[in-house]
């Protein structure tokens, strides 16, 4: 009888523990955000789709069509094609073929490019509505990029 | 009985009361697609077999076709969790393979991320497990601080599940501005935190009622079985990788391996919430000790190991993560195996769920926190 009521009063004690944390909770400021309307403010590291920004200095991105990241990429996401422009001794990219859909996001393309010439952009909402569309030609594309990510690639991935 | 042909399971048909049941492949509890084919008599569970495979990449054969630093996001996809704990197990193989010596501080910043991905998914177990046995809210607290955790791996390697951070010889990048403000300011809170799951779920009456005596596992079964991790030591083992191997620069700081004797759930449940406190523990001598300096060691551009064998094993937050490595001196691996805890913790389900009712296997599978693509790879 007495183990009966002393389990009891303890089952009571333990609930009132767990509904102390509950409460206490009623009293504390929300953390959530109100997305779509208020968006988190990303580190400039993020990973978010490849992009190839132009460089304001060239007026023009930095490619040079060297298929070092073609190379690194794991799985065959990106196919470029090469042009020499006449009279200019490095070659250039003509088209720069980016698979959005096979794309994981890895960085692997991004360190290998000598020339910093591509770097992983804030974008994450990258649903289409077409496949098609998402097989992305990013010297076409012509990104620019603004903000945190653009002195991160004016530096050529340095920070601060 | 035959749509189960892969099964071996049969009803049996002489009188007894008995039937065969599917629970998943999507089951709410079975955290992913994994099927139980059950043998039930009325709610009691005599049998039961897992049915793997639905979720299976081929990885290892993958892995023969890609260079050495390629494969490293890909084994961010096996235990999704804990990323950085499975990419440290290989590229620590390779670096043994190919004697590279890792700078000082990467090897302290290593610890850092493997502790912070070991209270992730012990963070995402609690409230994964808290909805299995029918409670909502541990989920929403637990997310709040794990949502914390991520913030900071993010402002490391700027993603947040698919880290893909460690490199053969170190990191890809140092540690970012402002990170050890955020890592202090997440200590010097969590341990109170950890209380508070405790009171809210792991010692309430109702669901120590149901965890206690539930699911027993033996000290000689775990081993018998290859069981590794958290419900290795809830059974008594004291076997810790971190202690044993001391991989890294663990043999340089002080934390205990949070041992429990019964090996029932709720020890299970308490190991895990002691194994937090212990990582908080490792991360606050980290971040005092952590010298300044590189974090890439000297590594050839194209990675090229001479031919020869490698197994390295570190300790996942589920258990032994090993990778084994066959290279035949070209750039790609010749064989790579993962072994990976939650395969060998999943096999004892069958061990510790005979006679108990149904709703006790939902308890019993939450509290071996399995993860379906690390079975599957
Ligand atoms: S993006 Fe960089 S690595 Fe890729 S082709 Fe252009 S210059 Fe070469
Ligand atoms: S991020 Fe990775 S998968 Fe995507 S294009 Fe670059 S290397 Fe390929």
């Amino acid at each position: 009888m007495i183990k009966y009521v002393s389990e009891i009063i303890k089952g009571i004690i333990s609930l009132m523990q767990g509904l102390g944390v509950t409460l206490k909770h009623a009293f504390r400021k929300p953390i959530t955000l109100q997305y779509p309307d208020v968006k988190a403010d990303l580190p400039v590291r993020v990973r978010g789709r490849l992009v190839m920004p132009i460089d304001p200095e060239k007026n023009d991105n930095r490619c040079t069509a060297c298929n070092l990241c073609v190379k690194a990429c794991p799985n065959l996401s990106i196919r470029t094609e090469k042009v020499v422009e006449d009279g200019k001794a490095k070659p250039k990219a003509a088209k720069y073929n980016y698979n959005l859909a096979t794309c994981m996001f890895c960085n692997l393309c991004v360190e290998a490019c000598p020339f910093g010439a591509i770097i992983m952009s804030e974008e994450y909402e990258l649903a289409v509505r077409d496949k098609s569309e998402l097989m992305i030609d990013l010297v076409a594309e012509k990104y620019v990029l603004k903000g945190k990510k653009e002195k991160y690639f004016l530096t050529k991935y340095k920070e601060e | 009985m035959n749509n189960y042909s892969n099964i071996p399971l049969q009803a049996s048909n002489n009188g007894a009361d008995e039937y065969i049941l599917n629970m998943g492949p999507q089951h709410p509890s079975t955290h992913g697609v994994l099927r139980l084919v059950l043998k039930l008599e009325g709610e009691t569970v005599k049998d039961i077999v897992p049915d793997l495979g639905y979720v299976h990449r081929g990885l290892e054969k993958l892995f023969e076709n890609r260079a050495y630093g390629q494969i490293i996001p890909y084994l961010d996809r096996t235990d999704y969790l804990s990323a950085m704990n499975n990419e440290w197990a290989y590229v620590m193989a390779v670096e043994k393979l190919m004697a590279i010596e890792v700078p000082q501080r990467a090897e302290f910043m290593r610890v850092i991320f493997a502790e912070l991905n070991r209270i992730m998914s012990h963070l995402l177990w609690y409230s994964a497990y808290g909805m299995d046995v029918g409670a909502l809210t541990p989920l929403l607290y637990a997310f709040r601080e794990r949502e914390e955790i991520i913030d900071m791996v993010e402002a490391a390697c700027g993603g947040r599940l698919t880290h893909n951070y460690y490199r053969i010889g170190g990191f890809r990048q140092d540690l970012p501005k402002g990170f050890f403000d955020m890592l202090k300011k997440f200590i010097s809170h969590f341990n109170d935190k950890v209380d508070e799951y405790e009171a809210l779920l792991i010692n309430n009456v109702i669901f120590m009622k149901r965890a206690q005596g539930v699911g027993v596992l033996k000290k000689e079964t775990a081993i018998n079985y290859g069981v590794t991790g958290p419900n290795l030591r809830a059974s008594g083992a004291d076997i810790d990788l971190r202690k044993q191997d001391a991989y890294g620069v663990y043999g340089r700081l002080d934390f205990k391996a949070c041992l429990r004797d019964n090996g029932d759930t709720w020890d299970r449940c308490k190991a895990r919430m002691a194994e937090m406190r212990e990582s908080l523990k490792i991360l606050k001598q980290c971040m005092d000790m952590i010298p300044e300096g590189e974090v890439m060691a000297k590594v050839p551009k194209i990675i090229k190991p001479a031919a020869g064998e490698v197994y390295t094993r570190v300790e996942g937050p589920k258990g032994e993560v090993g990778v084994y490595i066959v290279s035949d001196g070209t750039e790609k691996p010749y064989r790579i195996k993962l072994r990976q805890p939650s395969f060998s913790n999943l096999s004892v389900i069958k061990e510790i769920t005979i006679g108990h009712k149904i709703a006790d296997l939902v308890a019993i599978m939450g509290s071996l926190d399995v993860i379906i693509p690390e079975i599957d790879r």
